[in-house]
């Protein structure tokens, strides 16, 4: 912008004449120095140029703040594009996907402990089974023993009989071995009732342990099933969650992928809107300069140094691209930056 | 809790620059305009690390931060001077006033967050 400026005012020059003391050109500045004599053009040169660049600073100027108030606009919006990207992209993160597949890899071992507690308690009433059918085999054999005792009953009925009959022909000498004989037939009766009381009362208790054990089997069959249903469900539930934590988790590293390559994309974009407070410094040093200029043309424009005020313009540049134009070089593209640590 | 960082810069389209790229990283942002401002936002509270621009009005960046070092509280404040200064002569200034890196402008946000990283304060 300034080889520009240099240009377009030397360029005058020449027309005008007399306007400079030092003939020499800069190396970025142009065309050939004003020869001196042009005496009358030189007024006109002088009101022409004093109109000028006033006109190109306050272009100048009002470009780069306009510039900068559209990249300040520009600026606002893309970061609350980035923010509302990155809270949108934070909300279903590939961690909450993990954080899902670990709750229910963890849901999977707590539901696989209630089963085992479940079959646990089904051994356990396995044993009773194994017990009650034990005790069924006890009543058996009351059973028999209490029919045995029954039988022991009606033999020593039988015996307490024939003794009768024997101590009746043994008439008056038997007399005491019969009252004997009907206490032992007495007994025998009173054995023969027990037994067949407890009889009946073994079989009233095998009926009902019976009853139990079928109960108790019945029972067991149903629980066997329910923990195997159990086990399906669970197994189904799990899988069912599985898959559907798979496809979430999918979704979300897609979705991270494409953050991934939005983040990318902002970073690069965010370099280049830099850009503004280059080009702004570059068109602040223009605009000063031109101020700089016209506020000397007032005074004696034919005392103006033109390579002491070169050095004072080369001295205000920040950047390096202004230096290269200064030389008269080609201003490349900022590279990327470097960071110096002290 | 977030690190404080302070930026300091004249232009408002790289302060919301710089401060995007901070903000997502989960830091927290004051914003000054130049040296004067920042001077005058300096309240004691503690600022984790500044970044500075060199080229401003009213109070350059190597002004300020010789301004800074004078007093107690941010004496020992990381700075990184963030500019479109190029040069090795105003590189040694900045490093005499007592800055830490030097940053030349376009940056990237992940050098800037290294360098941020590397520098702030517990």
């Amino acid at each position: 912008m300034s080889g520009f400026l240099w240009g377009l005012l030397f360029g005058s020059a020449v027309l005008g004449g007399a306007l400079w003391t030092k003939a020499e050109a800069p190396a970025a500045a142009g065309p050939a120095a004003p020869e001196p004599g042009d005496a009358p053009v030189r007024p006109h040169l002088e009101r022409l140029t004093q109109a000028l660049v006033p006109l190109w600073a306050g272009q100048t100027a009002h470009a780069r703040t306009e510039t900068e108030q559209a990249i300040i606009a520009l600026t606002g919006r893309f970061s609350a594009i980035h923010r509302e990207l990155k809270e949108a992209a934070g909300g279903s993160s590939l961690e909450s996907a993990r954080g899902i597949h670990q709750a229910i890899a963890e849901g999977e071992r707590s539901l696989a402990a209630i089963v085992t507690a479940l079959a646990s308690g089904q051994e356990d009433r396995t044993e009773y089974q194994r017990k009650i059918e034990q005790l069924a085999g006890f009543t058996e054999e009351l059973s028999e023993m209490s029919a045995e005792v029954a039988s022991i009953a009606s033999q020593t009925n039988l015996l307490a009989l024939n003794a009768a009959i024997e101590a009746a022909h043994a008439r008056e000498l038997g007399k005491g071995f019969a009252v004997v004989a009907e206490e032992v037939r007495k007994l025998s009766e009173r054995s023969g009732t027990t037994g067949n009381l407890i009889t009946q009362r073994v079989e009233a208790v095998n009926r009902v342990l019976q009853e139990t054990l079928q109960a108790t089997r019945s029972y067991h069959e149903r629980e066997a099933a329910t923990i195997l249903a159990s086990e399906r469900t669970i197994h189904d539930v799990i899988a069912r969650f599985g898959a559907a934590a798979e496809a979430l988790s999918r979704s979300t590293g897609n979705l991270e992928a494409v953050n991934g390559r939005v983040q990318a994309e902002v970073s690069e974009t965010l370099v280049q809107l830099q850009f503004q407070d280059r080009v702004g410094q570059i068109l602040q040093n223009v605009v000063g300069d031109m101020e700089k200029f016209v506020s000397r043309l007032d005074g004696q424009p034919s005392a103006l140094d033109v390579d002491l005020w070169l050095a004072e313009l080369a001295s205000t540049y920040t950047t390096l691209e202004q230096s290269a134009i200064h030389r008269g070089q080609q201003a490349g593209i900022p590279a990327e930056s470097e960071i110096t640590f002290f | 809790m977030a690190k404080t960082i302070m930026i300091i810069d004249d232009s408002v389209s790289l302060r919301q620059v710089v401060g995007m790229a901070l903000t997502a990283a989960g830091y927290e942002v004051i914003e000054a305009c130049d040296g004067k401002d920042a001077l005058a936002k300096l309240t004691g509270a503690k600022i984790h690390l500044m970044i500075c621009d060199v080229n401003m009005p009213n109070m350059d960046g190597i002004s300020f931060l010789k301004a800074l070092r004078t007093l107690p509280s941010y004496k020992f404040t990381p700075v990184i001077m963030l500019t479109t200064e190029a040069g090795e002569e105003k590189k040694r200034e900045g490093q005499a006033a007592g800055a830490r890196a030097w940053v030349v402008k376009p940056f990237k946000p992940e050098q800037l967050l290294l360098a941020v990283a590397k520098l702030i304060l517990p």
